[in-house]
This record gives C-alpha cells, structure tokens and sequence, in this order.
C-alpha cells in the first residue's frame, strides 16, 4: 500500500502540465488579480481640480468665490480652486488639468469638456449654490416676513447623510474575484482527476497497461489514486489559502476552519469532475481536456472570474443555474464565510456540492467497473 | 514558397486555438460596447446612477426626495431586507441605497438625525448624492423656516431645474467612444494569439530534423528567412485587420469622424509590432510547443492586468504603474487613453503620444535585438 502511495506520489508531483494548472496558474492569477485590484475601492478619493474664472467684479460673484473656498476646505475637500485668467483656464482645460472651470458671474456658470462623475459632482455644486439663490427670490416674493428665518436655517447648512455599510462590514466588490478564482482552483483539480483516470484505462496509456496486468486489486488501486490525488489538490488549494490570506492579506472571514471545508469538498468536486471525464466515452486525450477547460472556464466566468457582477446577474434571472454551478457554491459558500454570515445558505452550498460528488464519482465507477480487455 | 506554406499549414492545424481567443475578443468587445455610454452626441449630460431605496416612512417628504432623486437618477424600490441590501450593494447592482427610516421629517429635519446611505467604497458616487440629497432637505428646512407647509416646501424644492453646463468646443467628442475600448483590449489579443500561435510554429521548425532538412535544402537560408518574415507578417497583419474590422463593425463607422483616427491605428499596428517581436522571442526560447502555454498564458494575463488592458489605468495604484513603465504595453495604453481623452490636440498632448509610440517601437526593436542574440547563440551551440 504504501509503495502504491509513493509511486502514485511521486507520478502527481511529475506530471508537470496538470501541477501547473492545478497549483502555479491560481497562484499567479491571484498575485495579478491582486496588483491590478488592490487600489479599487481602497484608494482616497482624488480632489477634483477645477479652475474658478472672475470675469465680473460684483457682490454675486464674490458670494460665489467664497462659497467655492468653503467647499475647497471643507472635511472632504472635496475641490481643488485655481483662479487663473479665461485663457489660462481654457488651456488648463483642453490639457485635462482642471475638470472644469467655474465662471464667477451674477449668475455663475460651469464650463467641462467632458461628461463623467467628476463633472455631475461640479454640476450639483452649482447647482447647490444657484437653489439657494432661487430660493431666496421665492421667499422674498411668497413669504417676505419668513425670510430671516429662511435665511438663519440657509446659514445653519446642515450634513443630513451619514454614509454606512449595510450589517457594518465594508463590502469590497474585488473581493468576488477572489473567491472565484478559489473557486475555479478547486475545479483545476480536474487535470489532476483527468491523469488519474487516464492512468486507470489500459486502452489509453502505456502505464496503465502496465498497471492493468499487476495482480494488485483493481480497487485498492483506485482507492490509493483517489485519495493521493485529492490530498496532493487540497495541498495545492492550501498554499493558495495560505497565500491569499497569508500574503496578499485577502480578507477571507474569520473562520479558517470552515474556508478549509469549502476548498476540500471543491477540490473534491475537482478531482470527480476530472475522472469523470477521463471515464466518459473514448475520446482523445486532447478533447477530454478540451471539454474540462471549458466546463471549468464557464463555471469560473458564471461565478464572477472576469466580472465580478455577473453571479449576482445569473441568481437575479437564472437562479436554478448557480444551484448547479459548483464554482458559483463554492463561491457562494466563501461569501456566507466572509461577508455575510448565514449558516443555512452554506450548509445547503456544501450540501449540493457533496451531492455533486457523490453522482460524478458514481457515475465515474459505472463507466469503468468490469472493464476487461480481450487485447490491448 | 516552401517555408511559407509550411508556416500556414501549421497555423492551419492551430486555427482551434486561433479562434477561440478571436471569440474572446470579439466578446469582450461587443460586452464593452454594449455597457459603454452613448457619449457621441457631443450634448452634455449629466452622470446618471442607480438608486435603490427602502422608503419605511412613506411621508410626504420621504416620497418628495425619492421623486427628486428619481428625476437625476435611476430610481428603484426594494425591502428592508439586510441579506438582499449586503448582496445587491456587494455585487454593485445598483450604485447606492438609501434608508429612509421612519417617522423620517421628525428625525431627520427636526432632530437633525442623518440618512443612512450606502454607497460602493472608494467612488465619488456617495459625495455626489450626498450633495444632492443634502440640497435638497436644507431645502425643505429652509422653506419650512419661512412658513411653507411640508407638502409646498417639497414641491418647490423638486421642481427646480437643474444648472445649465456649457460644454467647451470639442469636436463634437464627449466622453470616452466606443471603438476606444476595442483598442484598449487589442493587446490581449495580440499577446495571447498571436504569440501563441507564432511562437508554436517556431517551436516545429526548430526541431533539430527539421532545421537540419532545411540548412540541406536548395532553399538558400535568406530566402527561407524572408518566407518566414512573410508569414509573420502575414498572421500579424491578418490579426490587426480583423481587430479593425470588428472596431468598425462595433462603432458603427463613428471611428471615421474621429481627428485622431490615424493616430489610434498608428499605435495599435507598433503594438502588433511589438506582439511579433514578443513572439519571436518566445518561439527561440521554448523547445517544446507543450511548454508555450504555459508561458503565454501567463504573460498575457500579467501584461493585460498590469498594464490598464482589463483595469482601467485610473484604478491601478502608483507602484503598479510605475513597475508597468517596464513593459510596452504600457506605454500604448497610455497613448490609447491619451487620445480618448483628448479635447484637443495641444502640444503637450501630441507629445505624450509621439513619445508612447516611439517607446513602444524601442521595445520592439531590443525585443528583436535580443531575438537575434538567442538564435546566434542557439546555433553556436548546435
């Protein structure tokens, strides 16, 4: 028994193809994901730098000038004020430097060159400033005894929003990215799986010819395959673990424990995912592994690989399909974990997912059980 | 042309592989086009977000300030429900969600209690619509202040029109087009087919039976080296045009009206330049077609990662860029994004675009350079 496990080891650890998908291809993909996602989310907004024009020398505009200083120094800074000439901000302009350019007048005015978030924020300023005008024209006319009350409460300007998080942990949309790639380096596992089966069928490769006629019990050589290629993935899914926790500092929840369990039943389903294709029919070697990198890919991308939105987008319209992708319950799984704790959801997650093993490794057993070969 | 034909028949055997990175371009691009503004009407408007609001007040106010909000933006409703909120705000559904919680005039206006909102971390999103929603409560204070009833106050508050923007003479070029987004990811293209699939035929003709049947050939050794600069150039140049192609198709010939048209398809033929260069090198380092994969993958992925391909440039941190400035795709990610920015041409800004191309054709030339070292070196030591 143990010389099986040794030599069984030993051929895992040397088949270099399946060791790269199954371990380096998650590793470096996290470190890229990292590098790349790392500032989104995280980084302090940037003051948007606009140029302030004073075109007309009247008490309006002056207002105008201070009202911009108090929003340049207010607690978020939320602008950056250079008042230059008109041809000066122009130039600024056209370069990009500035995003807008305020022109002080009796009725003060906003030039951009573009449209996006930071020229709607300039937009609202103004807006802001111009309602408060308007408004004191309205009381002036409707309710003239009113106004120095109106005007009192215009010069108590109140913050009346508070930003929170929803259960008082802060979500990270990057975050999804990484729990699918965990996801998509449980279902690798399947190259592993895949080299196994291969090595199993006398009619596809020399070694398992080799294997097929040593009076060692068929089912005992199972055994040792699949439990040495499933602890050599759980190693594998480890040290990816340990590295995006570890290393890269990904929040991954609290309890490693039950994170441990996700990836072992995942780098179940991996490997069953694997022997069951290497099981099916008698195709090539290079279609089977065809057909796994894109059961596995599709998976991935429909759990939130490419974009993170997209699991959400499949559980708003398609529901049915992220109970039966096993990368979006492994995913799923890791965000009951890590962001919003619900038992019940990741017990059903892991419930499915053993379900899923239990019929590919069934399904794998019937395909191959009595095979008997007349002449190889 | 013996060289050449056996170049197309072994890039005829890897068309699988060929097509299948075309169908994850042409996918990426349609994708971006279909998420990206219609920012051609060259008529400012003014950035339109997704609101989600769980009004549990259902006042006067509470519904004059979702009909205010809905005004500017895109409004919807949803429950009180903490698991749904935490998922539709994590997966970033909608842009922000506001609680009105209630008894909402009491609290808020009187007591001076705050709104909660939740926005997606790190965005101006939040300041935006706090901003406005700011404005807007100051608002109904101020006329309640002066005597206006509730129901007055708020509707004098929501029918304000908003600021006029004037826009400066651009063109008429507003916002990032289209057709820019197809060239931003050209260069996964190029990296990951091209250098694939060259890199693999290289692989077949260094075998060393191969090589040593062709060094006995009739063929003299220039004309088997041109042949195989026609074949590079002929899978470079076939990939470039169908990237165009599709950049057509997608901007539905918006791309001719853009001043900066021949810039765009100067930088993006240097990269395919570059992307040759990238595989060349690839091609004489690797000795098994098996082991190209492996290195490809990898390549493609980190380059388009960190260069701004897959995450807009804006989003990467300093470090990152700055590691990035090493890498050529870099410097044409920076004259891409150049020039969709671009209002007008100043000086500065042409120079920064000559500057990004003539770095990108460097690169290609020490890529090249270095090329040619390996292959000496290589058959020195045949």
């Amino acid at each position: 028994m143990m010389h099986l496990i040794k030599y069984r080891f030993l051929c895992t650890m040397r088949d270099r193809v399946a060791m790269f998908w199954a371990m380096a291809f998650p590793l470096i993909l996290g470190t890229l994901f990292y590098f790349a996602l790392s500032n989104v989310g995280k980084d302090s907004l940037k003051t948007i730098p606009v140029a302030l024009v004073e075109t007309t020398q009247s008490e309006a505009a002056d207002t105008f000038g201070s009202f911009l200083d108090e929003m340049e120094q207010g607690e978020s800074k939320v602008i950056d004020v250079e008042t230059v000439s008109e041809e000066k901000a122009l130039q600024l302009l056209k370069e990009n430097e500035v995003q807008g350019i305020f022109y002080a007048r009796d009725v003060p005015t906003l030039t951009v060159a573009s449209e996006g978030i930071e020229e709607s924020v300039l937009q609202t300023l103004l807006d802001s400033y111009n309602r408060n005008a308007h408004m004191i024209r309205t009381v002036a006319e409707e309710k003239p005894e009113g106004m120095a009350a109106a005007v009192e409460t215009l010069a108590d300007y109140q913050n009346l929003v508070k930003e929170t998080t929803i259960t008082g942990k802060e979500t990270n949309g990057s975050q999804q990215y990484f729990l699918a790639l965990i996801a998509m380096a449980c279902l690798y596992g399947c190259f592993l799986g895949f080299s196994t089966a291969m090595n199993l069928q006398a009619n596809l490769t020399s070694l398992a010819v080799r294997r097929c006629i040593t009076p060692t019990h068929r089912l005992k050589m199972v055994f040792v395959d699949l439990l040495v290629t499933f602890f050599v993935h759980f190693v594998n899914l480890m040290i990816l673990l340990v590295y995006l926790v570890f290393v890269l500092k990904i929040d991954l929840g609290a309890n490693l424990g039950k994170t441990m369990l996700v990836c072992a039943v995942g780098g179940l389903i991996g490997v069953a995912m694997g022997i069951f294709v290497g099981s099916c029919g008698k195709g090539r070697e290079g279609v089977k592994i065809g057909i796994m990198l894109a059961i596995s890919m599709t998976c991935s991308f429909l759990a939130g690989l490419m974009q993170a939105q997209i699991k959400h987008l499949v559980e708003v319209n398609v529901p049915v399909l992220n109970r039966i992708n096993p990368a979006a319950l492994i995913s799923d799984a890791l965000y009951c974990i890590s962001i919003y704790d619900d038992p019940a959801r990741y017990i059903r997650d892991i419930g499915i997912l053993l379900l899923m093993v239990l019929i590919l490794g069934l399904g794998a057993f019937l395909m191959v059980r009595r095979e008997r070969y007349d002449s190889i | 042309m013996t060289v050449f034909k056996g170049y197309m028949k072994i890039i005829k055997r890897l068309s699988g592989m060929i097509a299948m990175y075309l169908a994850i371009f042409t996918g990426i691009t349609f994708i971006m086009q279909f998420m990206a503004k219609d920012t051609e009407s060259g008529i400012y408007t003014a950035e339109k977000l997704h609101i989600a609001v769980v009004d549990e007040d259902g006042g006067a106010l509470a519904k004059g300030l979702a009909d205010y909000l809905e005004k500017l933006h895109q409004v919807s409703y949803m429950e009180n429900d903490e698991e749904v909120m935490q998922e539709t705000i994590y997966y970033e559904s909608v842009d922000l969600i506001l609680r009105i919680p209630a008894n909402f005039q009491q609290s808020c206006l009187v007591n001076g209690q705050e709104l909660a909102i939740t926005g997606i971390p790190g965005s101006y999103n939040s300041i935006y619509v706090s901003q406005q929603i700011n404005t807007f409560l100051n608002g109904v204070r101020s006329y309640m202040a002066a005597g206006f009833d509730t129901v007055k106050a708020v509707e004098l508050c929501g029918n304000q029109e908003s600021s006029k923007v004037d826009v400066l003479d651009n063109n008429g070029k507003m916002g990032i087009s289209s057709y820019a987004y197809t060239f931003r990811y050209m260069p996964y293209l190029f990296l990951s087919a091209l250098c694939y699939t060259l890199a693999v035929v290289l692989t077949f003709f260094r075998k060393r039976e191969v090589k040593n049947r062709m060094l006995a050939s009739a063929v003299s050794l220039k004309r088997q080296n041109a042949e195989s600069i026609l074949a590079f150039g002929v899978v470079g140049i076939g990939m470039w045009l169908f990237s165009l192609a599709l950049m057509l198709i997608v901007s539905g010939g918006g791309f001719f009206h853009d001043p900066y048209k021949w810039f765009y398809l100067l930088n993006s033929f240097i990269l395919m330049l570059v992307c040759l260069a990238v595989s060349f090198v690839i091609g004489l380092l690797v000795n098994k077609s098996q082991v190209v994969n492996h290195i490809v993958t990898p390549l493609s992925l980190g380059m388009c990662f960190l260069c701004g391909v897959f995450v807009e440039m804006s989003l990467l941190g300093d470090k990152v860029l700055r590691v990035a400035q090493f890498l050529p795709i870099y410097w044409y990610e920076v004259v891409n994004e150049t020039l969709s920015n671009c209002v007008v041409m100043t000086d500065s800004i042409r120079d920064t675009v000559l500057k990004g191309m003539g770095i990108e054709m460097l690169f290609a030339v020490a890529l090249i350079g270095v090329a040619l070292v390996i292959s000496k070196f290589k058959q020195q030591e045949q």
